[in-house]
């Protein structure tokens, strides 16, 4: 039921970080992968992909940028023959107080967190249409339902994101494409690493999540699953937060 | 941990209750499917027989109890029956449930009562009982049954009452995900919409215009079948979902999510 032998996954921002670890699981549970990342093949991305033991492959391409993300699942279909997931994962984070924040850095962050996500769903749903079904799972953030602090593109990309999901949800189930979205709580990794070293907001952070810790990118490995395999056949349209209890609190 | 590991439930003691029928006994079987030694309660032991036959021929343990959850003395003495009988309980799947569909103008109270004992006091008792065990063995996960009418949407269907015994159960699932959070026991909840069940059977499916409306208000234009209640809850059940707690999973074909409207030009 949470096997994904025989089928093809595209992950966005699968380089490094949670896209990384994302990518690796989906090719443990048997897919094969598609990763796409803007800077080049690393070792570390090389190391973890060949270790998890599926056929994969790396697709560079800069999402902020239309002319690169525009034939970005075509490519991947022409690799591997099909495609039967999309995780939305590429995202950046830029923090300035919203008085003085920058313009181009709103425009980059909307373009790639936002619009992207709208163009490579539109591209992967065209695909799994004629192949009768497919699963999209966007990575939206607790950003999706909060506003954070000088992080306002950011927010504004992630309740996009969130909207977005139950829009295509709607639009797509019909045609038996499941659209949901992933929503992470505080997760170790390079881009929450600021908050993490902050000897004021660590604790703080900690003190409020029920389960007592951050999370660990793995995870979000289970969740990934269950919403790209046959077990969520029935779940359309959900933002499944992934926090250790943030937001019931 | 390999991908098999993590939806894995070898070894694992589940008790399920509302087990003789419906989505209870898709989910029981389920569990088992995936490796969980299953402990049915229903009204009599005698109405899990089926359940239990699925179970075994999953290969695995699995025994009736006859209990009502309304009543907290015999949730206490059944559940301490279940731990002594299985030596643990790991997962706990609240089910056991009732409906009525009655105009509010019109409900009987003793209607609203027993609603309220079954489906919101009956988890409650039993998150009581089994959450002193899980307490004590530092570990454990919970999945109560909410519904769609449970917080998510009002649905003007007659069953005021019903809805709000569901949306205690979302909050009671959220209070308990915080205190118990740091304990190592999580409580999440799933939330389904109509599915093909005999508890729905007369009171929904036989009803044309009624289905007529699920269809064209639902994204994905069918009820949802028992089976397919399986996967999400074992997800939660699992070590794949180690990071949630306090989620209300709607399994409800895009219900909650949308608003689907056809549109056709004039």
């Amino acid at each position: 039921m949470f096997e994904l032998n025989g089928k093809v996954a595209l992950v966005t921002g699968g380089r490094r970080g949670l896209g990384l670890a994302m990518a690796a699981g989906l090719a443990r549970a048997g897919a094969t992968v598609a990763v796409n990342g803007t800077a080049a093949e690393s070792a570390e991305l090389k190391k973890k992909m060949t270790a998890a033991g599926a056929p994969w492959a790396y697709f560079r391409a800069d999402l902020a940028d239309r002319d690169q993300r525009q034939g970005l699942v075509q490519r991947v279909v022409d690799r591997f023959g099909r495609l039967d997931i999309l995780v939305n994962g590429a995202g950046i984070q830029y923090r300035q107080p919203a008085m003085e924040f920058d313009l181009g850095k709103w425009d980059l962050i909307i373009s790639l967190m936002l619009t992207a996500v709208f163009e490579l769903s539109q591209q992967a749903a065209r695909v799994m249409e004629k192949q009768g079904g497919g699963k999209i799972v966007n990575i939206g953030s607790l950003s999706c339902f909060q506003g954070g602090w000088t992080v306002p593109a950011y927010t504004a990309a992630k309740h996009g994101v969130a909207g977005l999901t139950k829009a295509l949800a709607n639009e797509w189930a019909a045609k038996n494409i499941q659209v949901n979205a992933i929503a992470p709580g505080y997760f170790d990794t390079d881009m929450c690493a600021p908050i993490k070293a902050d000897p004021v907001r660590e604790p703080k952070i900690r003190d409020r999540i029920p389960a007592g810790r951050w999370g660990e990118p793995e995870d979000l490995v289970g969740p990934l699953l269950f919403l790209a395999s046959d077990a969520s056949n029935y779940v359309d349209g959900h933002i499944l937060v992934v926090d250790g209890g943030w937001m019931v609190r | 941990m390999n991908i098999q590991q993590l939806f894995d439930l070898s070894g694992k003691v589940a008790l399920v209750t509302g087990a003789g029928r419906g989505l209870g006994r898709a989910v029981a079987t389920g569990l088992a499917e995936f490796g969980a030694e299953v402990a049915a309660i229903d009204l009599t032991a005698d109405n899990s027989r089926d359940t239990v036959a699925a179970v075994t021929a999953a290969g695995r343990t699995g025994r009736a109890y006859g209990c009502d959850v309304a009543n907290e003395d015999a949730v206490q003495q059944t559940v301490a029956q279940i731990a002594a009988d299985f030596g643990r309980i790991d997962i706990l799947i609240n089910i056991a449930g009732i409906t009525a569909r009655i105009p509010t103008t019109e409900m009987p109270p003793a209607t609203v009562r027993r609603l309220t004992e079954v489906n919101y006091y009956g988890t409650f008792w039993m998150c009581q009982e089994v959450g002193k065990i899980m307490l004590a063995q530092r570990g454990g996960a919970i999945v109560n049954m909410s519904a769609l009418g449970g917080g998510f949407v009002g649905t003007g269907r007659g069953n005021a009452a019903y809805s709000a015994t569901k949306g205690a159960i979302a909050s009671l699932t959220k209070e308990l995900a915080c205190e118990w959070g740091g304990q190592g026991i999580r409580v999440n909840a799933v939330a389904p919409c109509w599915f093909q069940t005999e508890m729905n059977a007369t009171s929904i499916f036989s009803n044309k215009n009624f289905m007529a409306q699920v269809i064209t208000k639902l994204p994905m234009k069918r009820i949802g079948q028992p089976r397919e209640l399986i996967g999400p809850v074992v997800f939660l059940a699992s070590e794949a979902a180690s990071m949630i707690t306090g989620l209300i999973l709607p399994v409800d074909g895009g219900a909650a999510a949308t608003c689907p409207i056809e549109w056709k030009p004039e």
